[in-house]
This record gives C-alpha cells, sequence and structure tokens, in this order.
C-alpha cells in the first residue's frame, strides 16, 4: 500500500507522458506540459532539503570543533547574507546587493574553478603518455593529431604537404568519421540502455530512488 | 566602489587558483565561500522565480502569473496541485507519515521516464540510424565502388585480426600491440590516398564504410548478454578502437576550449583588475 | 514663416514623387538583366492554371486543428511555357459558390500554403489561381476539408512501432527469465573493481567517496547511480567504511539518504549509518566541484566512484582523485566527458554499460531479462541498419524516408 501508491502513481504518469509524445491533441500536450511544470515546482520546493542538509552538516562540524570548522563559519554566513539581500526582494535587479555579490564572488569563483581545466586537461594529456596499454595508444595518437590539427602550428607544421596529409585535414577527418561512428555507437547504445531502465521505472521494477522500503 | 568589488573577485580568482600549488587556507575560504554564496543564491531564485509566480501568486492572490497561460481554463486552485507536491516533499521528517513523501518522487521520475523514452528513441536510435544507412559505394561508378568495398572490407579484417590475435604476440607487449594497430592505420591511410588519387566517388565509399564499420563495432561491444568471442569478439575490438579513437579525438577537441577559458580569467586579472592590458 | 512651411510641404511632396517618376521611366533591373524574354511581358493572355490542388488537415505536435495545408503542381507557364507567372492566390471559402479570403499570395515557383487560421471543424474550399501581372488563371479547387485536432502523429509512427518492439523484446526476456531462464552476463570490469577499490578503502582504514553526477533525479544516469550506490553502501555497511556521498542536487540527496539508510539497515549496521556523510553541497556546477575537491584533499577518500551524469566538473573531480592517490572508477554515458574519464581513471563504465550495472551487480533475473530484451534491440537496429545500407546502395531509399520523423 505505502509502496503501491507510489508506483501506481509512477506508472500512470510515465505512461500518459509516454502517449504524449504519439498523440498530437493540444489538450494532451497542454496537460503534459502543466505537469512538466509540476515537476519544475518540486524541484524550485526541495532546495529548502538541500540547503537544510548543509546547514546541518556544518553546524555540526562547527559544534564539534571539526578540523576547518572555522570556515563552516563562513559558508553558513554568506549564505544568511546572500539570503538576506536577496529573500525580500527577489527579482535580480542591477545593482542590488544580492546582484553585486553573485557577480563579482559566485561568477568569478565559478568562471576561475572552470577555467583550473586548462592545468587539468594538460596533466591528463600528460598521463596519457605514459602508454597504459594499446588502446590508450590510440587515444593519445588521436588526441595529439587533432589537438594539433585544430592550431596554426598544426597547419605550419604540414604546409608543404599535399592536402590529404595535412593535420587540418587528418583532423577533420577523424572529427567527421571515427569519431563520429563511435559517437553513435555510445548514443545508441545508451539511449537502449536509458529506454530499458525508464521501462522498468515505469512499471516499478527498478525503485531504488523511492528508497526504504518501510 | 567597482574597484573595490573587482579586487574582491580577484582575490577570490587568485584564492583559486594557489589550488594548482596545493590545498591552502585561502582555497579552503574561497571554496566554502561560493558554497554558501551558492546556496543563498539558489534559495532567492527558486522561490522567486518558480514558487512565487506559479504556487504562491495564483494561490494567495487568486490570479494567474502575467507570464503563464492558463490551461483548460486554469483556476488558481490547479497551482495548489504542485504546492502540495511541494509540501508532500518534507513529509519524510515526520516518520508517521514519511512515506507520502515518496509521491512527489513518483511523480516526478515517472512523468519524466516516460517523457524520455520516446524522444530518445527518436532521436539518438532512430534519426542516428537515418544518417548512417550510408550506401557504402558511390554507385555512379561500379569499379571504384568494388575496389574500394574490398579495400575497405580487407582493411578492416587485418585490423581486427590483429587486434583479436593479441594473445599470439604475447599480451603482455603492449608497445607491439600499439605498433601493430599503427601500421595497420598507416596501411588504411596509404591506401586511402592511393584511393583518393583514383576517384572521388571511392572517398566518399570509404568514409561510409568507416561509418559503417564503426558503429557496427561500437554497437558490438555494448553486447552485454553474449560472450564477446568469434565474430562478436572480433566487432567488439574493432568497436574498442573507434571508442579509443573517438576519445582521444574529442580530448583534443576539447584542449583548446579550455585554455581560452584560462585567458579569460588571465585577461579578467590583467585587465579588469590591474588594467595592464587593453 | 508660412513660406518657410509651404516650401517645408513642397520638397517633401516632391521628394514622395520622385520614386513613382523613377518607376515609370525605368524597368526593374532585375527583370531586364534576366537571358531572353523573361522580361514578364504585360499581355492579356490569363496564365495556365496549376493543377493538382490539394488541401489537407495539418498535423503538427501540438495539434489545435487550427491549420490546412495546401499544395499543387505550378503552372505549366510558371518558370516555362509564357514563364510570365509571378504568384498564386490562395482563397478560401465557406462553400463552393461563395466568395473566398485571402489567406496568402504565394510568390511563383512555389507550391505549397500553410492556412494557420481556419475555425476547427469546420469545412472549407480553397482555390488556388495563378497571377501573371495583369490576369490571373482559372482558379482550381479542392475541398471539402476541416481542420482537426489529431489522436495521431503520422510523422513519428517509425518511433511507435520501434519503441513497440523494444518494449515486446524486453517484456519477452523479463518473462523468460523470471520463469528461470539461465541468462548470461559478460564481465564488465569497472564494476568488478567498484569491490577492490572499497576493499583498498577498508585495509587502509580511509572512506569512500561515491559522486551520483550533477544530474538532476529525472536523469535516468541518476537512478542508476543510486541504485549503484545501494549496492556500494551495502558493502561498506559490511565492513563499516564510512561512505561520503556529496550531491548537487537536493531531491537527489534525500534520496540518496534513503538509499544508504536503507542499505546500512539490510546489511545489519543501521548504527553505522551517519548521516552527515550524506552532504548537499550546491546546485552550483563548480562551486560543487570545488567543494567535492576539498572532500577529497581533506578527508581522503582512498576510492573515488563517479557514477552518474557528469558535465565539465568530471576531469575536475578525477583529475584531483588522482592526485590524492586515489583508485577512481567512473561510470557515465555523457560522451563527451567520457575521453576525461577514460584517461584519468581506473576503470571507466562506458555509455551503457552503467545501465546495466543493476543488473550486473544483483544479478536479479527481472534486471537481467531486461537487458537481454535490450541486447536483442541493438541486434534489431544492426539488422536495420545494414537492410538501409544494402537498400540504400540499390538505389532504394524508403527505409532512409522511414528514418525521418518528426
Amino acid at each position: 500500500m505505502r509502496r503501491g501508491i507510489p508506483l501506481a502513481i509512477t506508472f500512470l504518469i510515465g505512461l500518459f507522458m509516454l502517449v504524449d509524445f504519439f498523440v498530437p491533441h493540444y489538450r494532451v500536450s497542454d496537460l503534459a506540459g502543466e505537469m512538466k511544470q509540476w515537476g519544475t515546482i518540486v524541484i524550485a520546493a526541495s532546495i529548502l532539503l538541500g540547503v537544510g542538509n548543509l546547514i546541518r552538516v556544518h553546524f555540526h562540524k562547527i559544534r564539534r570543533r571539526r578540523d576547518g570548522w572555522q570556515y563552516s563559519i563562513t559558508t553558513l554566513l554568506i549564505m544568511a547574507v546572500m539570503f538576506a539581500f536577496g529573500g525580500p526582494w527577489g527579482t535580480i535587479q542591477e545593482g542590488s546587493a544580492f546582484n553585486w555579490m553573485f557577480l563579482n564572488m559566485q561568477v568569478p569563483l565559478q568562471s576561475t574553478m572552470f577555467s583550473l581545466l586548462a592545468f587539468f586537461i594538460a596533466s591528463a594529456a600528460y598521463r596519457a603518455f605514459r602508454l597504459r596499454s594499446a588502446e590508450s595508444g590510440l587515444l593519445l595518437t588521436a588526441a595529439i593529431i587533432v589537438m594539433l590539427g585544430r592550431v596554426p602550428l598544426g597547419q605550419l607544421l604540414t604546409r608543404a604537404l599535399p592536402e590529404q596529409a595535412t593535420l587540418p585535414w587528418l583532423t577533420e577527418t577523424i572529427m567527421a568519421y571515427p569519431n563520429m561512428a563511435a559517437f553513435r555507437g555510445i548514443l545508441m547504445g545508451a539511449a537502449l540502455g536509458v529506454m530499458a531502465m525508464g521501462l522498468r521505472v515505469i512499471l516499478g521494477i527498478e525503485r531504488s530512488y523511492l528508497g526504504g522500503e518501510k | 566602489m567597482t574597484l573595490f568589488w573587482t579586487t574582491i573577485g580577484a582575490i577570490l580568482t587568485l584564492s583559486i587558483y594557489s589550488f594548482l600549488y596545493k590545498d591552502n587556507p585561502f582555497y579552503k575560504f574561497a571554496e566554502h565561500l561560493v558554497v554558501g554564496v551558492s546556496a543563498g543564491y539558489y534559495l532567492v531564485i527558486y522561490y522567486w522565480n518558480y514558487i512565487d509566480p506559479n504556487v504562491v501568486t495564483p494561490v494567495f492572490l487568486l490570479r494567474v502569473g502575467a507570464d503563464r497561460i492558463p490551461l483548460l481554463g486554469m483556476d488558481w486552485w490547479m497551482a495548489l496541485i504542485p504546492g502540495i507536491l511541494g509540501l508532500l516533499l518534507y513529509m519524510r521528517f515526520f516518520p508517521k507519515v514519511a512515506w507520502v513523501g515518496r509521491w512527489p518522487l513518483g511523480i516526478y521520475v515517472g512523468g519524466y521516464a516516460g517523457l524520455g523514452l520516446s524522444p530518445i528513441m527518436q532521436a539518438r536510435v532512430i534519426t542516428q540510424l537515418g544518417a548512417n544507412a550510408l550506401p557504402l559505394a558511390g554507385v555512379e561508378d561500379p569499379f571504384a565502388a568494388m575496389t574500394n568495398l574490398v579495400l575497405g572490407i580487407s582493411i578492416f579484417a587485418v585490423m581486427t585480426y590483429l587486434f583479436v590475435a593479441k594473445r599470439s604476440m604475447g599480451a603482455g607487449n603492449k608497445l607491439v600491440r600499439a605498433g601493430v594497430i599503427v601500421l595497420a592505420a598507416v596501411i588504411g591511410y596509404v591506401g586511402y590516398l592511393a584511393l583518393s588519387l583514383l576517384s572521388n566517388a571511392g572517398v566518399v565509399s570509404l568514409t561510409n564504410i568507416l561509418l559503417v564499420v564503426g558503429l557496427l563495432g561500437t554497437l558490438s561491444y555494448f553486447f552485454f548478454s553474449m560472450k564477446h568471442k568469434g565474430l562478436l569478439g572480433g566487432l567488439a575490438r574493432v568497436g574498442i578502437v573507434f571508442l579509443m579513437v573517438g576519445f582521444g579525438a574529442s580530448f583534443g577537441y576539447t584542449v583548446m576550449s579550455r585554455i581560452s577559458l584560462l585567458i579569460g580569467r588571465v585577461g579578467f586579472l590583467l585587465h579588469d583588475w590591474l588594467h595592464l592590458i587593453d | 514663416m508660412k513660406l518657410c512651411l509651404s516650401l517645408v510641404v513642397l520638397l517633401l511632396l516632391v521628394s514622395a514623387a520622385a520614386p513613382a517618376a523613377d518607376d515609370a521611366e525605368t524597368v526593374d533591373p532585375l527583370m531586364s538583366d534576366v537571358e531572353g524574354a523573361v522580361q514578364a511581358p504585360v499581355d492579356s493572355i490569363p496564365p495556365a492554371p496549376p493543377s493538382d490542388l490539394a488541401a489537407r488537415d495539418h498535423i503538427e505536435n501540438t495539434d489545435a486543428g487550427d491549420k490546412i495545408a495546401l499544395s499543387w503542381s505550378l503552372s505549366p507557364d510558371d518558370g516555362a511555357g509564357a514563364g510570365d507567372v509571378i504568384g498564386y492566390l490562395v482563397l478560401r471559402h465557406p462553400s463552393p459558390d461563395a466568395p473566398g479570403d485571402t489567406v496568402a499570395v504565394v510568390g511563383a515557383g512555389s507550391g505549397r500554403c500553410l492556412d494557420e487560421a481556419v475555425e476547427p471543424g469546420t469545412a472549407y474550399y480553397y482555390t488556388v489561381a495563378s497571377l501573371d501581372g495583369a490576369n490571373a488563371s482559372e482558379p482550381v479547387l479542392a475541398g471539402p476539408v476541416a481542420g482537426r485536432t489529431n489522436l495521431w502523429q503520422p510523422a513519428r509512427t517509425s518511433v511507435f512501432v520501434l519503441m513497440i518492439v523494444f518494449f515486446a523484446l524486453v517484456m519477452i526476456f523479463t518473462r523468460l527469465a523470471e520463469r528461470g531462464a539461465a541468462l548470461f552476463i559478460r564481465r564488465i570490469p569497472g564494476l568488478n573493481a567498484i569491490e577492490e577499490a572499497v576493499g583498498r578503502a577498508t585495509e587502509m582504514g580511509r572512506p569512500v567517496l561515491y559522486v551520483p553526477g550533477i544530474g538532476e533525479i529525472d536523469n535516468i544516469m541518476t537512478i542508476a547511480s543510486l541504485t549503484i550506490l545501494s549496492h556500494v553502501a551495502k558493502i561498506t555497511a559490511k565492513y563499516e567504511t564510512p561512505l561520503i556521498v556529496p550531491t548537487a542536487r537536493a531531491v537527489v540527496m534525500s534520496a540518496a539518504e534513503e538509499v544508504v539508510k536503507e542499505a546500512y539497515a539490510e546489511a545489519g549496521r543501521p548504527d553505522a549509518y551517519n548521516p552527515d556523510n550524506i552532504r548537499y553541497l550546491s546546485d552550483a556546477q563548480f562551486a560543487f566541484a570545488a567543494a567535492v575537491n576539498g572532500i577529497m584533499l581533506r578527508e581522503k577518500p582512498a576510492a573515488n566512484l563517479y557514477m552518474g551524469a557528469f558535465w565539465a566538473e568530471s576531469l575536475l573531480l578525477a583529475e584531483t582523485g588522482f592526485e590524492a592517490g586515489a583508485i577512481q572508477v567512473a561510470g557515465t554515458a555523457m560522451v563527451s566527458q567520457l575521453p576525461f574519464f577514460v584517461t584519468a581513471c581506473d576503470f571507466t563504465l562506458m555509455g551503457e554499460e552503467l545501465y546495466a550495472a543493476s543488473a550486473y551487480l544483483s544479478r536479479e533475473p527481472k534486471l537481467m531479462g531486461s537487458l537481454k530484451g535490450s541486447d536483442w534491440m541493438k541486434m534489431v537496429t544492426i539488422i536495420l541498419m545494414g537492410a538501409g545500407v544494402i537498400l540504400n546502395l540499390m538505389g532504394a531509399t524508403g527505409i532512409v524516408n522511414w528514418f525521418q520523423t518528426q
């Protein structure tokens, strides 16, 4: 019963959404669209669950004076400040403190983290040099060709050769054919995996996401 | 004021970069800061962008938000449904009714599972099939078509054989195997060059063979319920070759875009903050 | 003052009239430059009418029944013959004899028109006449036709057929498996490695880090990941190894809590479950990555498992984990991130392997059956591709058209 109701709900809603794809009637599409919106709202409403967890974890850390508890104060404090600036007013206004904090703290921090990838991709490439297997040799060769083929250096290096031996040409060919074939293969295989799993979810065979039995 | 905030942004940027050296108080501070800022940010944004216009405004002010199209002459009470679903999530804190908290999850997961199935079949299977059901040979030039078909198949046969027969040359000797694969690729490439001198249709058919064989191989690799021996084993090995080349290619393809991100941040430090460059 | 005003008015009048005067004296340069006699001579002979006018209900993916699609074959004088057709006049009539409303004037060379403003369920007639500079042809008539709100999208029938085939295969093999048919499943090295990794963390007395990706719970990769998490949690519960699960989505966090709690209870160690180890970090992608990196360096997990949907943060996590010396096993179906996991992790579950994991780990007949069903579907796609290749080689493109959907 307690397990049955959510599974029945999952089945009915899943089936309706499945059918929606084939039935163009606007009322069906509209209702499906409405339900999608419900989903977004449920997710938005869940944020408090997450923030509650965050507060609890950091609060415990501070109370038990675990390593780095001082930093946890930063997290909680700045969150409270951000909330106080934005909570009562909401919409992002040009020049509001909320907006300034977003633009000058969250945005630069996030884009800097993102840009760390430039270093990490280099160290990962370096690691691939240590030929772990024949397969990684293939990976490395293709990576080097494509990397060089996309920069001016690659063009310079092979300028004297006939067109079909130049790095840019090789790059294009590798991207358009072997890469495309592998990409499609993964995509199709994964698509079947997703569909089988989705079907199992709708039929209630896969239900780990619902958690405990009791 | 702008300088103040830019300086904060710059200090935070440098704090994150200090992570490259090792974990340190600056990084720890920046990390905890961004977690706190983003938690506060999403709390505010999710409420004002989703909950307020779709639930609170319709229910308490009895009107549908301006940007929302009413459904079936939707009244304010329709907005109650997602509101209640959202509240049900929090029933998990009350042990007696915790089980009700699974309903919104059921709706959400079931709904999106159903929603996803058919578009996935459409976009990732059928459309890809359509794009890959290519004529293996240039139809207008039967002679070139035949030679290419033979050449293409034999190149793949050689590659498959070499890859399958790794036992015969010692599984431990990676270098030899790598060399053999490179050799096969070079042979294929030389054959390709020779072919392209002969006819243009031949080139098209060879690239089509690459696509078809590559997809066949990759799909074979993903067979789980059969032993990878014999033909399937060979095809799966061809699949691995394609997978690795594909991974390498997309790896190489991404490098430059990641470096440009770094250039962007350095530009922020030198231009926006220090005004050292224009 | 008055003079000034009248001067302005005069100037305005002159400037307004000037282009008209130009028109009268010069020939449209586009027309005069075209080779031969394509000058669209203004004659008194009406052009030949178009033919084969067809009016059909237009089916859209969201169909309100308010559109009708028209198509016709071009007039013989359009681009050939007298060559003077400049367009087609499309009219909508409530009855064949009643006067019509103009729907559109379609340019020469096109034989299509979409009437987007019909009353659903009302029957209409359409006429199309070809126009030259001066005359109109006899109109051709089609109808009656009514816009309907349809219950079926024919452009998606091929999707439907393959869905049915797929569902049937999965159901058949699931049923067979339940009846006890022995099903084989190939070795998936990455999944075997998970147990080894957890074992090593236990030996070293260090925690296990399990990142379920940053996908929302509606992402099937996340669901697959939660299934694997349940398996991992059972092992860590048995060994009493701490299991840290950082998440980027609140709902995923709460589902992970349930999954881990249940796994600990099942393993008979409900007391070993530490709620502070299932953490929501941040919805923001790189804030999440920064915080997970912090966990790796400070709590020093010996095994990092990345399973689920990852975007650009994949390499940030995997490289940091590598530097920290952890055993790393990744699994994702995100094609764009696979290369990075493959280079930085010890084992990687690629694409469908992630979805096969629940069957592989549990060996539950139902799941094995559905896996077998997917394999057969792969066979079907390979056969379809082969058929497409062969038919295409013979010049028949029907099957390729069947793959075109909307």
